[in-house]
């Protein structure tokens, strides 16, 4: 077990989620950017392209082009309910106001600091919507 | 949690019948999320055709269609229609108006469009099928709320029209266009709309195209800020709606920001001083020349090399560049096995015809597209392309993701034009 710290932000979706953190510095772009059955990011040149955000806790600082972006969500939970189990996102936009709506995952948003700092790539996350916190295991 | 007047309430509470209900929760939960305390009135709405570009939601059945694209329920209501209230005017959608065959689409889909057209309609949406509503009589005052799918849209009408909007989505923009109301939040408060730094423009800025790569870097450099709203400030001059409108397209492709004030042209920001609201300590970002060569670089993939389809018209065109691609085109023949479409609205289509625009384009080998573009009647139009070229930042950003192997590039309109009546592509 690694060491563990505390993130406080604004509980923006209820509920508490857990699961390995995916880490998108640059958001993923808002059209064309995941395939929808599956939730694999297609966007060329992503940090985590071919791989999905299916059970991962998303870590993005908001969104990113298209009104299209809550789309990238949306069609993945329709077809085959594949969603992150939860979010932490630097500051929400409207466009992540609305995913957050359709996939129904807990959410903490609009941190103080730079959550890219703290969070990195298969550390353990835990999302508590409802306090507003988020709790880092880090990877050994 | 958010305040509701009384008739938001009666919405919520189901008075208004099961449907409005939905709609009304989902814009609740929606403003607890964004932190909202009150909702506000949307007076226009800007949503996706009526078949709507996604590969989600797809069903023969128009209300279970409904249901999983515009509400997000698995309840079995069915459509009722837009509030009479909210101007609704569609966006892009997944078929051409008149013809589904230069993009290869099916048949089916293409009278599958008109029928729900029809139900679309009937429900309250006047059907435009554009990207630039604001070309197409789709126009919010300042002040005036508004939502919309198009994000090239929200920029635009926040920073030129100085109306008030955020960039949502299509469930979101049915919502509100079903209930009449959002969360009040992000541009609808006018301190969030002040700029919170200054992005000088230190490159060549005179063609649309140069427009159209300042947009680009502006919204890689704006993204690493947080979608910090900035003022852009020059030497620029000759701004026009076509720069703007490329510029705007490709600032939200690359960030989403949602709001950019032009020193000495765009309504809020008549100096610098205005649109920072005073604010004496802000970090100044420059748009360099070696920005500009890095953004151009990652558009247009190297070298020369067969094109097999040529999109142009990133926002739709106007009247004006289509009356300029007919001039340029004009005796001119599109290459053998080369597709060439601009692209633009109905309306516009129609004014193109009957100024004579249409028939010297056709006549050259070459269409007017409709209802969209490449990124949202794609998936069929890529086969059998090895290159591809586009006159849009927008579109070369996008397409790669669909075009797969296949080289795209990037140039003006005659560039594209060249490109499409010598079957090649003429790089550097």
């Amino acid at each position: 077990m690694g060491k563990t710290i505390v993130l406080k932000g604004r509980g923006a979706y209820r509920g508490v989620a857990e699961g390995y953190a995916m880490c998108c510095p640059n958001s993923i772009q808002g059209w064309a950017g995941v395939e929808a059955k599956t939730g694999k990011i297609i966007e060329k040149g992503h940090v985590h392209e071919g791989e999905s955000f299916d059970g991962k806790i998303l870590v993005i600082p908001t969104s990113k082009g298209s009104c299209g972006w809550s789309g990238l969500f949306q069609g993945p939970m329709d077809l085959s309910g594949v969603r992150p189990a939860g979010w932490v996102v630097k500051y929400a936009d409207s466009k992540v106001g609305v995913a957050a709506v359709l996939v129904g995952s807990p959410m903490v948003a609009d941190f103080e600091e730079d959550i890219f700092q703290y969070i990195e790539d298969g550390d353990y996350v835990v999302v508590n919507g409802d306090e507003g916190t988020v709790t880092v295991t880090k990877k050994d | 949690m958010v305040k509701l007047t009384e008739y938001e309430q009666k919405m919520l509470d189901g008075e208004f019948g099961r449907y409005k209900q939905i709609a009304m929760e989902h814009v609740v939960e929606f403003a607890n999320v964004m932190g909202a305390e009150e909702l506000v009135k949307i007076s226009k709405v800007h949503i996706c055709g009526a078949c709507p570009p996604l590969e989600y939601g797809q069903s023969d059945d128009f209300d279970e269609s409904f249901r999983r694209t515009y509400l997000w329920t698995k309840e079995p209501v069915k459509f009722e229609g837009y509030s009479p209230e909210v101007y609704v005017q569609t966006d892009g959608g997944a078929v051409d108006q008149y013809d589904p065959k230069p993009m290869y689409l099916p048949e089916k889909l293409y009278n599958l469009n008109h029928e729900r057209e029809l139900i679309f309609a009937e429900g309250g949406v006047s059907i435009v099928g554009s990207c630039a509503p604001y070309l197409n009589g789709w126009l919010p005052m300042r002040g005036e709320t508004f939502m919309t799918t198009e994000s090239s849209n929200v920029l635009f009408s926040n920073s030129v029209l100085g109306a008030c909007g955020n960039a949502n989505g299509t469930a979101a923009c049915s919502w509100a266009a079903i209930t009449g109301r959002g969360p009040k939040c992000g541009m609808h408060i006018p301190e969030n709309r002040l700029a919170s730094v200054e992005v000088r423009i230190d490159c060549k800025c005179e063609t649309p195209r140069d427009w159209d790569i300042i947009g680009y870097s502006l919204g890689r450099l704006i993204i690493r800020q947080n979608n910090a709203v900035p003022v852009v400030t020059g030497p620029f001059h000759d701004v026009d709606i076509i720069r703007l409108k490329r510029m705007f397209s490709a600032i939200a492709t690359t960030s989403g920001l949602e709001m950019c004030h032009i020193e000495g042209i765009t309504p809020e920001a008549p100096t610098k001083e205005v649109a920072l609201g005073g604010k004496k300590d802000y970090p100044v970002f420059h748009i360099t020349q070696e920005d500009y060569d890095e953004s151009e670089r990652m558009l247009c993939d190297p070298g020369s090399g067969p094109v097999q389809f040529v999109s142009v018209g990133c926002p739709h065109y106007s009247l004006e560049e289509i009356r300029n691609a007919a001039a340029y085109i004009k005796g001119k023949k599109v290459h053998e096995g080369v597709r060439l479409i601009f692209w633009t609205s109905c309306s516009i289509r129609e004014a193109a015809r009957m100024s004579g625009y249409l028939a010297t384009i056709e006549a050259a080998g070459a269409t007017i597209g409709t209802n969209g573009c490449p990124l949202v009647q794609g998936f069929e139009c890529y086969r059998g392309v090895t290159g591809m070229a586009v006159d849009a930042a927008k579109q070369a950003h996008y397409n790669r993701s669909w075009l797969k192997d296949g080289n795209m590039y990037y140039g003006t309109m005659e560039q594209c034009v060249d490109a499409a009546v010598s079957g090649m592509w003429e790089g550097k």
